[in-house]
């Protein structure tokens, strides 16, 4: 009976969706509409990632490492070596240190 | 979204069509509305990427979701989900039950929201009541509850004998 009684509510007929909808998905559901999107947004990364590139690439000056401290060594025998390496003699003031370069 | 899951919607939209917008009418009350509900639907579901393994329920679900959005921002006109009035599809088959669309209408809106959307997505929508309640995110003992009392009521009030 119940059977019976649900047939009987699926015999009536239901409204049906107006043809504006079905265009309206269509135009939604296109396929070429999402292909077009997807062409423009690879073209722009494409374009992104070469340009990345070439920057990454080009002969650009680059600022120069910094400098590391040069060290020389020499060799100080006697008052000149007193005079350089601490402790430095209480008894005399040492010379201030004046280095030239020779060619 | 790529293209195969593109395709996939379309399918399903013209696959179930008539069962979108029987349930969005009859949650709209509104035939405009209705049709813009599940338009809006399938724009989330476009801008989401990926869809769900079980797809029945949940595209159901989303139309739910933009047609009670739709019935909030809008009057209710009480446009019925069936096909009263007259026919304008000359190659339309005949109503078998004419009057009953009618009568139909009024006594569903005397149940209750729940049960009155139970029986338009099993009857009319064939959904199983294991969709209806993935849809709902009830119990399944909760939709076929909804479902014997609403048939039942829609008997009674119809004049049905059990």
């Amino acid at each position: 009976m119940k059977a019976d009684f649900e047939t009987q509510l699926r015999r009536v007929r239901l409204a049906a969706p107006s043809a504006d909808l079905d265009r309206r998905m269509d135009s939604l559901l296109a396929p070429t509409r999402q292909t077009s999107r997807r062409w423009w947004l690879g073209a722009t990364a494409a374009t992104g990632l070469a340009a990345a590139i070439l920057f990454l690439l080009s002969p650009l000056a680059r600022s120069p490492a910094p400098t590391q401290p040069v060290v020389y060594q020499i060799e100080a025998q006697g008052l000149m070596r007193e005079w350089l390496v601490p402790p430095f003699p209480k008894s005399q003031t040492p010379p201030a240190v004046i280095v030239t370069v020779i060619r | 979204m790529n293209p195969a899951a593109i395709e996939t919607l379309r399918v399903f939209y013209v696959g179930n069509r008539q069962q979108l917008y029987t349930y969005a009418v009859s949650l709209t009350r509104q035939r405009e509305a209705a049709e813009d509900a599940i338009h809006a639907a399938f724009q989330q579901l476009l801008r989401r990427g990926e869809l769900a393994a079980d797809l029945r329920p949940y595209i159901f679900r989303c139309v739910r979701n933009a047609a009670l959005d739709a019935l909030r921002r809008a009057r209710v006109r009480g446009d019925s989900l069936f096909a009263v009035g007259p026919v304008p599809d000359p190659v339309a088959p005949a109503d078998p039950a004419p009057g009953l669309a009618r009568e139909l209408d009024g006594k569903l809106a005397q149940l209750s929201p729940d049960e009155r959307e139970t029986i338009v997505l099993k009857i009319y929508d064939e959904l199983t009541f294991q969709e209806i309640a993935d849809l709902r995110d009830v119990p399944l003992p909760t939709v076929a509850s909804w479902y014997r009392r609403g048939v039942e009521k829609l008997r009674n009030l119809m004049g049905e004998t059990p």
